[in-house]
């Protein structure tokens, strides 16, 4: 099945420059050096020392140093920064005498993910400088070091973030988008390759071949692009822990065998769909309406919890969702095999309700060859 | 006066060329509507994903994700940290465990996102004036899960932190507005300018803007592959004595699908997010069209350059659909552009879709007018006419005799298939 090129750039090209794309497009792992702006009204030694803490950060780096709330704003509206930081006049008066001055920073969560690392810099840098005035205080009164800094900050967070200590943004998508894509190219070509056989009028020899039997003919059908596939997500999985470093706490060989169990259930689905709806085109784009909408619901980007009730039976639907528990047991948590055999046995469900409700309706298309042209 | 004269004799002479463009544009509306695939992939999918995909998401903001909390200290001060943090509209504390190893269980088995553990000692240490910790176990399988315990701890961290420092100052003597303001020399007040909803409406745009792009050139790539196929000589164009001369083909198709895309734009860009209650701050929904124009026509452009490589319809839908999800993330608005390589970064600017998400939300959700996008609708246009010479060129390759020699192979093989199918027919039946 090399004769048209289409196949090659289904099973390899795509596969080969999605993993290509995810490998180097999020090889800063974190956002850093973000620009944003700030209004200082005060103009003093403490707000410059301010200013310069600001700047001094990994995420931020302050662009612009403006002087007026409608500028700054502008200049968010045409995308230049992602927050800007006001400090107002008399700023360091007032904290002398006690005052408590506001500094306000404004934000857009309109990126969601940078806004939201800036948020936390700018709040941790501006809490860290309002304890250090108050640390300042109390050494000059001459207060012990030690114990001033246990009085101005008596509860310290320690955080411990297992498997993802830089807490690298790259992680939480990559590892299921890259398999989910390759899947859906699965999907797509398993459509492909038996609706092209209806086009053709080539599938009564295609059933011939499979000694008239349509289960034989489409394992043999299918068998070859499983393992293409089956092969590229274990390229994607091989790639991300050595070159891209991500955490590994369990068994790889229960995460291949996983994405196995996932490609032939997607396969599973493209039988659905082409014994469902035999022309090929109808079945090719319901397909990709069917797949692309599992990236939405399958619960990476955005948990399954925070759906609403009615959508989430839906998400059972999607072996993109069972991969996904998989990749949280095994490679997240490290537990064994016996503890993750609820995702596998559903992805089997997958192999025998899918493709047998309608191979029925498929081996009478191949054998009537009453494809329509329109 | 004379201008008008001038047009109308050069509209005589010109009539054919109108009337053949007008001709294609009837026959490819035609093609259009009744083409199953293609009425899927430019109505049915435009109209129905944005609705799915709004469904899916309109629970606004995450809240109250579930967490264990390993409490060994068994104190006042312990149990009103718990208190707290159960408060905190981030997280939710549905597991009181007796250890760290059965708050791991938990979490392993995915039944709380996030632990917090409270070491022996807590309290004593703060009445004696030392500093203590907690400890943080954040949940990596998703983002939003390690979001919501941070964004709680620290908020409970500090508050209380306040609360005790300000109590200790008291006890030395001091009164209590003086021990309030000296443990707050200044207070840091974040203020969200735009788009306060939170991840929903974060993606929903961004969306809405792909889907159109995807879907026009998807359609543009299954109708080409169609008349591909028909044809006997894998012409782009079927046999019929209106298509003739480039730009006639050219503008003729590319009026079809801009039709087609004028109400469909004015439902998904103005309609859908009015119906989701998204932000939407352009000044009118004139503005939006007007940004939208260029960025329509860019789509349809490349979509029939990048078509002529499609001999057959099916290839376009395989292709385009992987190609979705890497141009999303190339938009600059789910990962910074900053942050991006330089490679991937020049990249997207072949697509439409990059400036057209950067401008529509930025006019929709931050409430920018059309002088705070300019350098991005003028992108569009460049962009339009970019395309509109590289179709040209693609279109006169592919409308000469060469690519032809091809599809006479294709037509022997189908004919040895053919053949070879009529001895099997009797062989099955």
């Amino acid at each position: 099945m090399i004769s048209r090129p289409i196949y090659l750039v289904m099973t390899i090209i795509i596969p080969s420059i999605v993993i290509i794309f995810f490998a180097t497009f999020f090889n800063q792992g974190v956002p850093e050096q973000m620009p944003i702006a700030v209004i200082d009204f005060d103009n003093s030694s403490t707000s410059r020392m301010i200013v310069r803490s600001l700047n001094a950060g990994q995420m931020c780096k302050i662009k612009y140093k403006l002087t007026s709330y409608e500028s700054a704003k502008t200049n968010m509206q045409r995308g230049e920064i992602y927050a800007f930081v006001i400090i107002p006049r008399n700023f360091e008066k007032d904290v002398y005498n006690g005052k408590q001055p506001v500094i306000n920073f404004h934000t857009e969560y309109a990126h969601y993910l940078g806004s939201s690392l800036i948020m936390k810099e700018i709040q941790t840098t501006l809490t860290t400088i309002s304890i250090g005035a108050d640390l300042k205080v109390r050494l000059q009164k001459g207060e012990n070091q030690y114990y001033a800094m246990a009085q101005v900050n008596p509860i310290a967070n320690d955080s411990h973030i297992i498997a993802n200590s830089k807490l690298n943004y790259a992680f939480y998508l990559s590892s299921i988008m890259m398999p989910g894509i390759i899947c859906l190219m699965a999907l797509m070509c398993s459509v492909y390759v038996i609706g092209i056989e209806l086009k053709d009028g080539t599938s009564r020899r295609w059933l011939v071949v499979g000694n008239k039997n349509i289960v034989e003919s489409l394992t043999g059908k299918l068998l070859p692009y499983t393992v293409l596939f089956w092969i590229m997500i274990i390229m994607s999985e091989i790639v991300m822990e050595k070159f891209m470093g991500f955490p590994n706490e369990g068994n790889p060989a229960i995460m291949y065998l996983g994405a196995l169990f996932t490609v032939i259930s997607y396969q599973a689905v493209g039988i659905f769909l082409t014994g469902l709806l035999p022309s090929m085109r109808t079945a090719l784009s319901i397909a990709a309406f069917y797949g692309t909408m599992g990236f939405t619901l399958s619960g990476f980007t955005y948990p399954n919890a925070a759906m609403l009730d009615a959508v989430k039976p839906y998400t059972y639907l999607y072996p993109l969702r069972q991969y996904y528990e998989i990749y949280c047991n095994v490679q997240i948590n490290g537990l064994s095999f016996s503890h993750t055999l609820v995702p596998f046995i559903i992805l089997m469900l997958f192999w025998l309700v899918f493709p047998f409700s309608t191979v029925k309706h498929l081996r009478y298309a191949a054998v009537k060859l009453n494809y329509k042209r329109d | 006066m004379k201008v008008i004269k001038n047009l109308k004799s050069q509209l005589k002479e010109n009539r054919l060329a109108w009337v053949d463009m007008l001709y294609i544009y009837r026959k490819e509306l035609f093609n259009i509507f009744t083409d199953g695939g293609a009425i899927i992939i430019f109505l049915v999918a435009t109209l129905i994903y944005p609705l799915v995909v709004g469904f899916i998401y309109n629970k606004e903001l995450l809240r109250d994700s579930p967490i264990a909390v390993v409490d060994n200290d068994h104190s006042a001060l312990s149990r009103k940290y718990i208190r707290m943090i159960d408060a905190t509209p981030e997280t939710q504390v549905t597991y009181q465990c007796f250890s760290m190893e059965e708050a791991k269980q938990l979490q392993k088995h995915g039944k709380v996102h996030g632990i917090i553990h409270i070491p022996k000692g807590f309290s004593k240490s703060i009445n004696t004036g030392r500093q203590t910790y907690v400890n943080i176990f954040a949940d990596v399988t998703s983002f939003f899960w390690y979001r919501n315990l941070s964004v709680a701890t620290s908020y409970v961290s500090r508050t209380m932190g306040y609360e005790i420092e300000a109590k200790g100052l008291i006890a030395k003597g001091s009164t209590y507005d003086d021990a309030v303001r000296s443990v707050r020399k200044f207070i840091p007040q974040e203020r969200v300018l735009y788009n306060p909803g939170g991840y929903p409406s974060f993606i929903l745009p961004i969306i809405l803007i792909i889907v159109i792009q995807q879907t026009i050139l998807m359609g543009t790539g299954i109708l080409a592959g169609k008349t591909s196929e028909r044809s006997k000589w894998k012409d782009l164009t079927p046999a019929n004595v209106h298509y003739k001369g480039l730009f006639r083909i050219i503008f003729g198709r590319a009026l079809a699908i801009f039709t087609i895309y004028i109400p469909i734009s004015i439902y998904v860009l103005i309609l859908v997010p009015h119906m989701f209650n998204l932000p939407q701050l352009a000044s009118g929904p004139w503005d939006t069209l007007w940004f939208i124009l260029p960025f329509i026509l860019a789509s349809i452009f490349l979509g029939m350059t990048v078509s002529t490589f499609f001999y057959h319809r099916e290839n376009a839908l395989v292709v385009y659909i992987a190609t979705s999800i890497p141009i999303l993330l190339m938009t600059g608005f789910p990962w910074p552009r900053e942050a991006m390589p330089n490679f991937w970064r020049n990249f997207s600017y072949i697509f439409p879709s990059t400036f057209g998400v950067q401008g529509f939300v930025r006019m929709n959700t931050m409430g920018a007018s059309l002088v705070e996008i300019s350098w991005e609708h003028f992108c569009l246009w460049v962009q339009v006419g970019i395309y509109f010479v590289t179709t040209f060129f693609a279109y006169r390759w592919r409308l000469t005799r060469k690519s032809r020699i091809k599809a006479i192979e294709d037509r022997r093989r189908k004919r040895r298939n053919r053949i070879a199918n009529q001895k099997l027919s009797d062989n099955l039946s």
